[in-house]
């Protein structure tokens, strides 16, 4: 395992070792604010046709839940990966039963789905040099566009003016990974934002949509 | 309230919504999701509402004695400055209203001696001590209970 991920890994078992099953073992807020992040990335997808989806790094499964609530007529093939053992351990408890949906340990994306969401993956970067960590956003980026047919969507939390730089968090500018996934990746981006957060999320589709 | 939740379970629920409802990126957020996901509503116990924010006390059993005290005494025993609509309404009201107006204001949670006014009181006004903004305040009658630590 790349130490960057070693490290994403240790920390993320520590959260919900601590905490639980629920926002705070995955490092959100509440239920309320991990939801509103679902909604915005699930726009990216088109809900009147069955589809699969990859949810990169997927903790305990909480938009299974979700996506079972806000779309109970959704036809989805749903994988969910994470780094931890134990969050996988903790989503299949938790999910054990669920019709069209698994869970994987890895960092990278075990399948091609139509669609690969990630929530929150970017935002600890913890004491890694931002160089290094761009280079793993990069990589996550790649790796989701290479797994996806139809599209994937992810989100960032945006920089903050006039304030210092919370240690151990990552912001950035719309604009950077924007051109990143324009002109590395080849996609459409829409850029979501202005809602009610200081982050903002990203849907690339591919050019020429399938 | 009144010798009905503990003293440190109090300080530490009211802490979380003061900063939940504070002015800037706070209210903002709750704004954002009481749009998306109406958690103030006639349909939904103040309590529940608070839940799903995860304000909540840390230990619990003050758990259990918070649910009771806003969903039991707040609707049965305690009135509100609107006539006709218990203290427990008045508050789901005053959140759903607040948020979902055209311009929103941060919140501020405070007590007030019930042997004052033994009713919810909604106003506007300053917030904490170094807030210069308007806020909404709510404010909750209790009565202090001698030789216990609850509030």
């Amino acid at each position: 395992m790349h130490p960057v991920h070693r490290r994403i890994e240790a920390y993320y078992t520590e959260k919900i070792l601590c905490h639980g099953v629920g926002p705070r073992g995955v490092d959100w807020t509440c239920e309320a604010t991990q939801a509103l992040r679902f909604v915005q990335l699930l726009k990216l997808c088109d809900f009147s046709r069955p589809f699969s989806l990859n949810d990169v790094g997927c903790g305990y499964g909480a938009l299974v839940g979700f996506v079972a609530q806000r779309h109970p007529e959704a036809e989805i093939d749903y994988l969910g990966v994470d780094l931890s053992p134990v969050m996988i351990s903790r989503a299949r408890r938790r999910h054990r039963g669920a019709r069209g949906c698994r869970f994987a340990v890895g960092s990278g994306v075990p399948r091609l789905a139509d669609y690969a969401v990630a929530s929150g993956v970017m935002n600890i970067m913890l004491d890694h040099p931002r160089a290094l960590w761009e280079e793993f956003v990069t990589d996550t980026l790649r790796r989701m566009h290479a797994s996806s047919r139809r599209g994937f969507a992810v989100n960032f939390m945006a920089e903050k003016s006039n304030s210092a730089a919370t240690e151990g968090l990552y912001r950035t500018d719309s604009a950077r990974w924007t051109l990143f996934c324009q002109q590395a990746l080849g996609g459409a981006v829409e850029v979501v934002s202005g809602y009610g957060m200081r982050e903002f999320t990203l849907l690339v589709r591919p050019k020429n949509e399938p | 309230m009144g010798g009905l939740v503990g003293d440190s379970a109090t300080r530490d629920v009211i802490a979380q919504i003061n900063a939940r409802f504070e002015a800037g990126d706070a209210i903002l957020e709750m704004v954002a999701l009481q749009k998306e996901f109406k958690i103030f509503s006639r349909k939904h116990s103040l309590y529940d509402s608070w839940l799903v924010l995860n304000i909540k006390a840390s230990d619990p059993a003050e758990r259990a004695r918070w649910k009771d005290w806003a969903e039991n005494y707040m609707k049965s025993k305690v009135p509100s400055d609107l006539k006709g609509v218990n203290g427990h309404d008045r508050l789901v009201r005053a959140y759903q209203e607040n948020l979902e107006s055209s311009r929103p204001l941060p919140m501020y949670y405070r007590h007030h001696l019930a042997k004052d006014d033994p009713r919810v009181i909604v106003s506007t006004g300053k917030g904490p001590l170094f807030s210069v903004v308007d806020h909404i305040v709510t404010s909750i009658p209790i009565k202090p209970v001698a030789g216990k630590t609850t509030a």
